[in-house]
């Protein structure tokens, strides 16, 4: 099984084409009298990630009321931190780009994932959790496994598929019964690879599980609430067509009162457009096609 | 125009009259919905509660609910409760997310209708 799953993830780079612009902030960050103008000055170099910051750093997600006209004012207002966040979503992004239309339909793949993010982060703020901007990556790539699937074994993609539309099963059920393992092990291996923070790469392998993510069972909480909450809502496709199971004993480790998700909601609704505006490059219009999805004929 | 103590906002919420700090320097003007990171700042200002306007948002399920056609309604839960898993009366909490995804798709409905929502 490990070689299976080793194999899935070998070769996969952490940054792609961003790891110049991250080794360059990173260099700048480590100068004691570098300025955020010198930071601005690194990014300015990628007109396309200018483009996106001072979108971001405008927009509602942020929640600002004086327009940011460089990127040094973005960066102040945005924090490092969150510059570092889009870097490293961009490039995941950019990492999974060429994922055939008849597979699944990116699109909706990224929004199921950029509305998890944004449920988590909004979830993570009103329990007051420290740093909770992280909870927005964590959300984001918590089906990061279903990409390397589809990338890298699109056939077993194709049984897996077929087997989920034959019963009622849910989808990650249908990658054990085929693979051994399931998305969420995909993603922690791969996540362990690139050597992410534990709590974010616990928040992934235990999205369905949070009970069982030891130290880390809040953080996998938030997030097993935020998918839960945006399949309920239908917002952009992971694959799955069920809601999945709630962990009862999630909600109550989070500690939230249910008059909390109503305004979850309506952030995620609020906020979607202008995330996948920043976060997003423009589709592929002639990868996106109109062939039906793996995905699609699961429904 | 209820006083809000920080613990209790929420995200989306309204504030209905400047907040400034004690220089009276304005944090957040009225008017805005408020978020996450103004929160904190609240907190960091070291501000106990504010004033936000009432929200009767979620009260309308009712009526929203009502202005649908019976059928297009019944037709909504019936897809709305096969798409779960499991039932939705478990918990409190499956039951909230239940009525409100319910009512977000009624407004989607009503809106296709291009009805008064």
């Amino acid at each position: 099984m490990s070689t299976t799953l080793n194999h899935l993830i070998q070769g996969i780079p952490s940054l792609g084409s961003y790891a110049q612009v991250m080794a360059e902030m990173e260099t700048v960050l480590s100068e004691p009298h570098s300025t955020l103008a010198d930071l601005g000055n690194v990014i300015e170099k990628d007109p396309d990630l200018t483009a996106r910051l001072l979108k971001l750093g405008n927009s509602s997600f942020f929640g600002f009321h004086s327009r940011l006209e460089t990127v040094a004012e973005a960066v102040s207002v945005i924090g490092i931190q969150q510059v570092q966040d889009l870097l490293l979503v961009s490039s995941v992004v950019e990492l999974f780009d060429g994922i055939g239309a008849d597979l699944a339909d990116m699109e909706s793949f990224w929004k199921h994932s950029l509305a998890c993010g944004i449920g988590a982060r909004c979830l993570a703020i009103a329990r007051q959790m420290p740093k909770a901007e992280k909870f927005f990556v964590a959300g984001l790539l918590h089906d990061l496994g279903r990409l390397v699937l589809f990338s890298r074994a699109p056939n077993q993609v194709v049984e897996i598929f077929r087997l989920y539309q034959s019963r009622r099963m849910l989808l990650r059920e249908a990658e054990v019964c085929i693979l051994g393992f399931d998305h969420a092990l995909i993603g922690e291996t791969l996540m362990r690879s690139w050597q992410y923070p534990a709590n974010l790469v616990s928040a992934v392998a235990c999205h369905h599980h949070p009970m069982a993510a030891g130290v880390y069972q809040l953080e996998s909480s938030i997030v097993h609430l935020a998918d839960y909450l945006v399949h309920a809502m239908q917002m952009g496709r992971s694959g799955e067509r069920f809601v999945p199971p709630l962990n009862q004993k999630a909600w109550e480790r989070v500690g939230l009162a249910t008059n909390i998700l109503e305004s979850v909601i309506r952030s995620i609704d609020e906020q979607i457009e202008i995330v996948q505006e920043a976060f997003l490059r423009v589709p592929d219009k002639a990868a996106l096609g109109h062939s039906t999805t793996c995905a699609q004929q699961a429904t | 125009m209820p006083n809000v103590k920080l613990e209790s906002l929420q995200g989306g919420m309204i504030v209905s009259v400047d907040v400034r700090n004690l220089d009276n320097m304005l944090l957040i003007p009225a008017g805005c919905a408020l978020n996450g990171r103004q929160i904190d700042i609240l907190s960091a200002w070291g501000i106990a509660e504010i004033q936000v306007e009432a929200c009767g948002d979620s009260e309308d399920l009712p009526d929203l609910l009502q202005q649908l056609p019976p059928e297009t309604l019944k037709q909504l839960k019936r897809d709305l409760t096969a798409a779960f898993w499991e039932p939705v009366d478990q918990s409190p909490v499956q039951q909230e997310v239940f009525n409100l995804v319910l009512r977000r798709r009624a407004k989607q409905a009503l809106q296709r209708e291009r009805l008064p929502p």
